[in-house]
């Protein structure tokens, strides 16, 4: 049992005092004075974030000096996207950045010409870059030189319509209907594999079956009693995956040699089509996202946009959106911990937490209408202010919920066999955890004390009483005694909160952005007016960007916006901690047991709707 | 017994007033009464869930809702011992073979739900890489609308499927016609598709994107689609 | 003496009978419509890769073997079990000289290493 109880607890991570001018800043001031001519453009964004313009060539550089240098530390990458803004001029990278030590966030930004889109990937710097450049590359085509697997992620192999996300990319693809679902069937064996599995099986032509690095057997004498190395599918249908994630394993018997994940069986195209929608019409879509816990993405987006449109939400609705955050971390680790707990074999928390998941569905039905699929924010305020007992009726659910915690703990947490599952299964130590990206209770679980909500507090969060639970040896185990500590943590959060919300409305009273109460746009001709401009033109977001991160269930939860002035969004990004937090897998699996993986893959908590999106 | 199958408007061949079998299916009626009632009362789900919906079928399978009294509580992860597919979310062209290799594993007889709007006609992603139905990859036998539908929905279409198997018959081969080589081959003709893909209402309205065009005020002749053609190449 | 034997070998008749007849059933109301795609090993829809033939390790064989041997030996606690007071301590010692035996072997698979996995 990992019962190495840590001596002493890891510093509370927590954002150092924003800076008045991103000149101010010490990561800008290092980079002008070691980069000065490369740097094109300096500014702020409107959360805080300096914003520095550096030319494709120096990024490496840029970065290997962040992430080295002792007074900057940008020890985490939390993002890497792509944007095109439009026009025939540029495509942009964002690489978005994080340090644990100083608590400063940093962007660097790519221009990289039409004619020459490469830039040298940050793989060796930041493992994290891996998956998230493939996504880069496979929805702009942007190359990045020296990336050690650069090929489609999110769709399919052989798909060759084209880049998505470029702005000359038609919504609906560039072949009609059936010419797509006529390729789609029409997919062969090669096509499904990568070389690396081809070769790992031997199929390549010409090579014979390539054993993986393990390095142990080198110059010992051929076992001859050893089996062969056997290639199998796990996914995309599959039960214990949590969605249509596909892993291809390598086997030795039981031990899984190698692990290489595959998505994309759930690409939604939600960035491409929310560049459709007007900033409204964009919530519907994060809600289906992250289904498990569809409010916090419908909260963190519209912070987002907020704050791009420097509205200040009104007390009450700073409060309310606040319990729906909480509420909806607690769906979402209830559904973690019914299906984690099936997947090892306990099915009898699974009953027990859909069935509290249910009372949950009940407030969500009684408030907004919908159970999963909830929409509840709009730019500015909320969908309606809270219904009469519904406080009340959350209150009694919440003092209720700590019996069922209780009960599953009883079943589990010293159940031997539960621990034999997950002791030791998935390591993964804190700098690894770093390196990878992770986020949330994963990096927490490894001795991180980071969390969104005490890092840059956002709704108010640094009013409130509440510890962040870390673990020690970042195992399997450790994560599920963290959200177990979480899931007790926010429901002493919502105890406090549900005793303060304020009287007032819930939306601000700005007629620009949000729709004004229909009594009033029934009797007065102001309020028609931009009730009727509101609904035919859609909320104006004047020209600007940002990127705005949020605390969800499963790490941290980014938006990555572009706005032109606009009734539409330019670009609109979606940063699903689960995607960073999947590429950890063949890590935390590899030298493992198969049935490791199911609990590993379990205990990191993902959802393919927010990997895949 | 066919007044049963009068009653649901169906797809395929069955149903209607259409099709009573051959003759000598008068012989067999008690026999195909006992059959149905034995396989519609155990249906074995197999959940192909990819997104939401599936979120929504697992509510179902739980204490509340309770697919039990179905009896259709063992959900079958493996197409050989499965009866009914409920597709459960959205489908992309990268699955679309994954779900049609599936559902050709799954042995005779088989029946499939397409559960939530996303499933039967594409939902709100009318995009380049959802399937606007899987009606165009697989054959259906009840549609669920919602988004996603609520499990009384679902069970409402699990009911559905258990009046549709109480209208078939032994004797009838079009009940469980499957040839060798529709295998891995799509559901419905290309002009099919291309008429069932077509942008209607909400989806003729895509053609302004932000970045690349004003989009600030409100034109509607633009929107028609015959500008949306314009802008497909 | 052969009245008692009587009733299994009506079992055993019952049996077959029983079993038989829901095979044919089956058969009967069954729809067969093989195709190659359908025969196919189901690897979660996707093609499968290599072939199934391969050589596995011997540890599961090892495993299983082990698991025979002391199957067949709780196999045979039972109808001991039932008789237990009629044989009385000579039925207590014989047995626990059988167990003394088959634990010299355990012993011996566990000295060996035969149940540990790697």
């Amino acid at each position: 049992m990992s019962s190495t109880v840590a001596q002493q607890l890891p510093d509370l991570v927590v954002g150092a005092e924003p800076v008045a001018d991103a000149e101010a800043s010490v990561a800008v001031e290092a980079l002008r004075k070691r980069f000065g001519e490369a740097i094109s453009g300096v500014r702020m964004d409107p959360v805080g974030t300096p914003v520095v313009t550096i030319e494709p060539a120096r990024v490496h550089d840029a970065l290997s000096f962040l992430k080295t240098d002792a007074a900057q530390s940008y020890d985490l990458l939390l993002d890497v996207m792509g944007a095109d803004p439009g026009g025939e001029v540029v495509i942009q990278v964002w690489y978005q950045l994080w340090s644990m030590k100083h608590g400063h966030m940093l962007r660097l930004l790519a221009l990289l010409p039409r004619a020459n889109l490469s830039v040298q990937s940050a793989v060796d710097i930041y493992p994290a870059a891996d998956w998230l450049e493939r996504e880069v590359y496979d929805m702009y085509g942007v190359s990045f030189e020296g990336h050690p697997d650069l090929r489609r992620i999110l769709m399919p192999e052989n798909y060759d319509e084209g880049f998505p996300l470029r702005k000359d990319f038609p919504l609906r693809g560039r072949f009609t209907r059936s010419e797509q679902v006529r390729r789609a069937l029409n997919r062969s064996t090669e096509d499904v594999y990568s070389r690396e599995e081809l070769a790992l099986a031997g199929l390549l032509e010409g090579e014979p079956a390539a054993e993986a690095s393990s390095g142990a057997d080198e110059g010992e004498a051929k076992d001859y009693l050893a089996g062969e190395k056997m290639v199998i599918n796990m996914g995309p249908q599959h039960p214990a995956t949590h969605g249509v994630l596909r892993l291809v394993l390598q086997l030795d018997g039981e031990t899984i040699l190698r692990c290489i994940p595959h998505i994309g069986y759930l690409h939604t195209g939600f960035e491409k089509t929310c560049e459709y929608r007007e900033w409204n019409q964009v919530v519907p879509y994060t809600d289906r996202m992250d289904y498990l816990a569809p409010m916090l993405y419908n909260i963190g987006y519209a912070g987002a946009v907020e704050s791009l449109l420097g509205v200040e939400i009104t007390p009450r609705c700073q409060v309310v959106r606040l319990i729906m955050s909480e509420l909806n971390r607690l769906l979402g680790h209830l559904l973690w911990l019914g299906t984690g707990a099936m997947d090892v074999g306990a099915t009898t928390v699974f009953l027990y937490t859909f069935q509290e998941r249910e009372r949950i569905y009940n407030l969500h039905e009684a408030y907004c209408g919908g159970r999963i699929t909830t929409s509840v924010t709009r730019i500015g305020g909320m969908v309606a202010d809270l219904p009469v007992g519904w406080l009340e009726a959350c209150r009694e659910l919440v003092n209720g919920l700590t019996a069922t915690i209780d009960e599953a703990e009883r079943l589990l947490t010293r159940n031997s066999i539960f621990q034999a599952r997950l002791v030791d299964v998935g390591i993964i130590d804190a700098e690894k955890a770093l390196e990878f990206g992770l986020t949330g209770p994963n990096l927490r679980a490894s001795g991180i004390a980071y969390d969104v909500r005490k890092a840059r507090p956002y709704l108010g969060y640094d009013e409130y009483d509440f510890d962040v639970p870390v673990g020690v040896v970042g195992d399997a185990y450790d994560r599920y005694l963290v959200r177990m500590e979480e899931m007790r943590q926010s429901i002493r959060i919502l105890q406090q909160a549900l005793d303060r919300v304020p009287d007032g409305p819930i939306n601000v009273q700005d007629p620009a952005v949000i729709l004004p109460d229909k009594s009033e746009a029934m009797s007065s001709i102001d309020a028609m007016i931009s009730h009727f401009k509101l609904v035919m033109e859609g909320v104006q977001v004047p020209a600007g960007d940002v990127w705005y991160s949020i605390e969800a269930t499963k790490g941290e939860l980014g938006f990555g916006l572009i706005a032109d002035g606009g009734p539409k969004p330019v670009r609109c990004r979606f940063r699903g901690p689960s995607f960073v937090n999947l590429a950890a897998l063949p890590y935390l699996v590899e030298g493992g047991l198969v049935s490791d993986v199911i609990a590993a893959n379990a205990s990191i908590d993902i959802v393919l709707g927010e990997i895949d999106r | 017994m066919s007044d049963d199958r009068k009653r649901l408007p169906t797809v395929n061949a069955v149903g209607g007033d259409v099709d009573t079998g051959p003759p000598a299916s008068w012989m067999i009626t008690k026999v195909d009464a006992v059959v149905n009632w034995s396989r519609r009362n155990s249906l074995w789900p197999m959940p192909l869930g990819t997104a939401c919906c599936a979120i929504e079928m697992m509510a179902t399978a739980g204490s509340k809702f309770d697919i039990a009294r179905f009896g259709a509580e063992r959900f079958s992860f493996s197409p050989r011992q499965a009866d009914l597919m409920i597709v459960a979310g959205r489908v992309t062209y990268k699955m679309a073979p994954i779900l049609r290799r599936i559902w050709d594993q799954m042995p005779q007889p088989k029946w499939c739900i397409s559960m939530g709007a996303c499933a039967s006609s594409g939902g709100m992603f009318d995009n380049y890489t959802i399937v606007q139905g899987i009606d165009q990859i697989i054959p259906v036998d009840v549609y669920v609308p919602g988004c996603p539908p609520r499990p009384e929905s679902l069970l409402y279409a699990l009911m559905m499927v258990q009046e549709k198997i109480k209208g078939e018959s032994l004797a009838n081969p079009v009940h469980r016609e499957e040839s060798p080589d529709a295998a891995g081959k799509q559901n419905l003709p290309p002009e099919a598709i291309e008429l069932v893909a077509q942008p209607f209402g909400n989806s003729t309205r895509q053609n302004r994107i932000s970045g690349v065009e004003g989009s600030s005020a409100v034109s509607r002749p633009r929107d028609r689609r015959e500008r949306l053609l314009e802008h497909q190449d | 003496m052969k009245q008692a034997y009587v009733g299994v070998v009506v079992l055993f008749v019952v049996g077959l009978l029983t079993s038989g007849m829901f095979l044919l059933l089956s058969h009967l109301a069954s729809a067969y419509r093989p195709s190659a795609v359908k025969a196919m090993p189901y690897e979660s829809g996707i093609d499968p890769l290599g072939d199934t033939r391969e050589r596995y390790s011997v540890k599961f064989y090892i495993v299983a073997m082990l698991f025979i041997v002391f199957d067949i030996e709780t196999i045979f606690f039972l109808p001991w079990a039932v008789i237990f007071r009629d044989l009385g301590l000579f039925g207590l010692i014989e047995m626990f000289i059988f167990v003394f035996v088959l634990a010299v072997g355990l012993a011996y698979a566990w000295k060996k290493g035969a149940l540990e996995w790697d």
